[in-house]
């Protein structure tokens, strides 16, 4: 064609046009650029909804207060963090301390060691909560603790007649409350007993409270193992899942437990301790409670780890980082900032003033922290298993325990079989 | 710009001949219901971030709220940078609109009237690169914006989306089916190149321009994962990483949730009542004797 000749310049000149409108806004774009090289601020990644980020704030200011850094506080989106951290990592912009929700292999080499702080006789840390590395280091402690434990609708159980127990020394079988619960239900007309957090967290208390000791990770740290009384257990709460009892979807097709507990129309929610404060806020159509969690015979639940506390080494900074850490891990401090946030403390000896207004919320955290006190020792070994395997470098990316209870739930598989499967996908993984 | 006389007419005669008033009122009917069945969930949606948190899943369900409550929107607008967040998101997916609807009716064009054979293979570059999804290239494109020194800035999450494929494509499209004939007659009128596609072939492409206008403002307000890992400073966030840090890692503040996301549909239902007379009434004879 003949247009090939003709005014090119032209052309060129137009996009030439554009370049520079780029170019511009780079330019504007520009400005202050990230802190680093100045032990005046230092920065703290962190991912908690705004309630639980408060704490934080104020302990910021309390910082800045005493020792005259500031904290520059980023509240991150759950969603996406560990992506977030390893850029970071790559370009060199990483945060001076962060929660983290976990340890990074790409990262973990630029972690202050903690040691000090860990094992400060002041702290009064539970040592059951961290570990060190090979070669002696401890690069991260976890800021509270979570645990796994029963709510019930009160409103019901007042309907219905039916006693419950407030105190764990005096609690039920899992037989014993299901019973009562479906005898609330039969006499409320609710539609179901119970329903189940579809979590591996939330199974593990489920198979411990059965006397089981769930999927264990051998001494070095290459192969989880299963034994028969844990297929024992999965086999009946597959088998409570019934439609009746338990509603299906929940494990099966991703139904909401929070909301159709919240619905008023289910007995009693197997969650976790977090559930406390959204309950506060957003339950006002009926009365609930956190009950002691059933032992059959075993006295259990599953002790997990909030955020992973770390501080890295970024130079000028890294020594106002370690001074925050020991901040927060102060006795005084970390008090507030656990009341403020709702925690359970990773401390001994503390104690809390929950501010929460609710004396149910009261009641709830004072029964969660003497169940985590009494609670059989095998009720952290998910989380040991998880730390374990992340200080050898390797992780369980995708947990297939949901997916295979929901297809032995869905009626695809045996239990045997959907336990088979478990721990062969989880040692493909850590292979 | 009047509405040329022969489309009107075929569509009246269209009408006509085909329209027998049952069939009329079965496609009305057939419409209605899709368009009830499409805007239920999302009048759904904008009654219950009316409801108190203790409402929204109360049962029996109710589709109107029984309280009123606007906790939420007040809640999402005060306890975040929102309007920070909404600023900052404004100013990114306007410039990229700009700009990628300036780049890609430039690329389309040339792809569309100028003949040579790099062209083509340039063509074919630029449509592989539909191919790969965001995420494959997430790392190698941070690790470019890094090395521009772009990390945490605005520019960062603007200048990588400005060219697309799908923009590029949807102008070349269009503009192979322009007729030459316009292009030599502005031609032998003295006008050179950059008037030419300034002043002729820009304007005729206006229905183009408007859908990528909305398609490029609609992805970059949406965007998530980019911005997420290349802004770190929280004053220049979008609304989306907004948004997300409402949905904690075990808990969902729905009210909040729902108020915020409420809030941040409105720019784009506001973009598409402006420009969808233009989309609708794309016609892109108009200027054209045929």
């Amino acid at each position: 064609m003949s247009q090939n000749s003709t005014s090119r310049r032209s052309v060129l000149l137009g996009s030439l046009g554009a370049l520079t409108a780029g170019g511009a806004l780079t330019a504007c774009g520009g400005g202050d650029s990230a802190s680093g090289g100045d032990a005046s601020t230092i920065t703290f990644w962190l991912s908690a909804s705004d309630a639980q980020a408060k704490g934080y704030y104020d302990l910021a200011d309390e910082f800045k207060a005493q020792k005259g850094i500031t904290v520059e506080i980023v509240n991150v989106p759950y969603d996406g963090y560990q992506t977030k951290l390893r850029q970071a990592a790559q370009a060199d912009s990483l945060p001076d301390v962060a929660s983290a929700p976990s340890l990074d292999p790409i990262w973990t080499n630029k972690l202050q060691d903690l040691t000090a702080v860990a094992t400060s006789s002041t702290n009064k840390i539970d040592s059951k909560l961290y570990q060190e590395t090979d070669d002696g280091k401890i690069l991260t402690i976890p800021s509270d603790i979570t645990a796994a434990g029963l709510f019930i609708n009160t409103t019901l159980f007042q309907q219905a007649g039916v006693a419950y127990p407030t105190e764990p020394e005096s609690t039920w079988t899992w037989d014993e409350f299901l019973a009562a619960a479906t005898q609330v239900r039969t006499s409320t007309g609710a539609k179901y007993d119970l329903v189940y957090d579809a979590s591996p967290a939330r199974i593990r208390a489920f198979i411990y409270e059965h006397g089981a000791d769930g999927f264990q990770l051998d001494d070095d740290g290459t192969a989880f193992s299963v034994q028969a009384p844990t297929v024992e257990a999965l086999q009946k709460f597959v088998d409570l899942n019934d439609d009746v009892v338990m509603p299906k979807s929940v494990w099966t097709s991703g139904a909401d437990p929070n909301a159709l507990f919240k619905s008023g129309q289910v007995v009693a929610y197997f969650s976790g301790v977090w559930q406390v404060a959204d309950f506060t806020e957003s339950i006002s159509q009926f009365e609930w409670a956190a009950v002691p969690t059933p032992a059959q015979p075993t006295q259990a639940t599953d002790i997990n780890t909030g955020g992973k506390i770390v501080a890295f080494d970024n130079g000028d900074t890294a020594d106002a980082a370690m001074q925050f850490v020991e901040f927060l891990y102060d006795p005084t401090n970390y008090a507030e900032i656990a009341a403020t946030n709702g925690w359970l403390p990773v401390e001994t000896g503390l104690d809390i003033a929950y501010p929460a207004t609710s004396q149910t919320a009261l009641d709830a955290y004072a029964l969660y922290q003497k169940e985590i006190e009494i609670a059989d020792p095998i009720s952290t070994s998910g989380n040991e298993n998880g730390e374990k395997l992340t200080l050898m470098g390797k992780a369980i990316t995708t947990d297939p325990t949901k997916d295979e209870l929901g297809k032995a739930i869905n009626g695809q598989q045996t239990v045997q079989q959907a336990v088979d499967t478990i721990v062969r996908l989880l040692n493909e993984q850590i292979a | 710009m009047p509405r040329p006389k022969a489309p009107a007419l075929r569509r009246s005669t269209a009408a006509r001949e085909g329209g027998s008033p049952a069939r009329t009122v079965g496609t009305t009917v057939l419409l209605w219901l899709l368009a009830v069945l499409y805007g239920f969930p999302v009048l759904w949606f904008v009654l219950s971030s009316f409801k108190p948190a203790g409402d929204l899943f109360s049962y029996p369900l109710t589709l109107l709220p029984q309280r009123w409550t606007f906790d939420g929107y007040a809640q999402a607008w005060t306890s975040f940078n929102f309007a920070g967040y909404f600023t900052n998101t404004l100013i990114v997916a306007v410039t990229t609109t700009v700009l990628t609807v300036l780049a890609s009716a430039m690329t389309g064009y040339a792809l569309a009237k100028y003949s040579n054979w790099w062209l083509k293979a340039f063509f074919l570059c630029i449509l592989a690169t539909t191919m790969l999804p965001t995420e494959v290239i997430l790392s190698p494109s941070f690790l470019v914006i890094r090395d521009l020194g772009l990390y945490n800035q605005l520019a960062g999450i603007i200048v990588p989306s400005i060219i697309t494929a799908t923009g590029c494509f949807m102008f070349r499209q269009f503009f192979t089916t322009v007729p030459n004939e316009l292009l030599e007659a502005a031609r032998i009128d003295g006008s050179n190149e950059l008037t030419t596609f300034v002043r002729v072939m820009l304007p005729i492409s206006r229905p183009i321009m408007v859908t990528l206008a909305i398609f490029s403002f609609q992805w970059r307000w949406n965007d998530y994962i980019w911005p997420l890992i290349v802004l770190n400073d929280p004053s220049k966030f979008t609304l989306q990483i907004g948004i997300q840090s409402i949905v904690g890692a075990q808990n969902v503040n729905w009210s909040v949730l729902l108020g915020a996301s409420v809030i941040s549909i409105v720019p784009l239902v506001l973009i598409y009542l402006v420009f969808q007379r233009y989309v609708m009434n794309a016609d892109i004879n108009a200027g054209l004797k045929d």
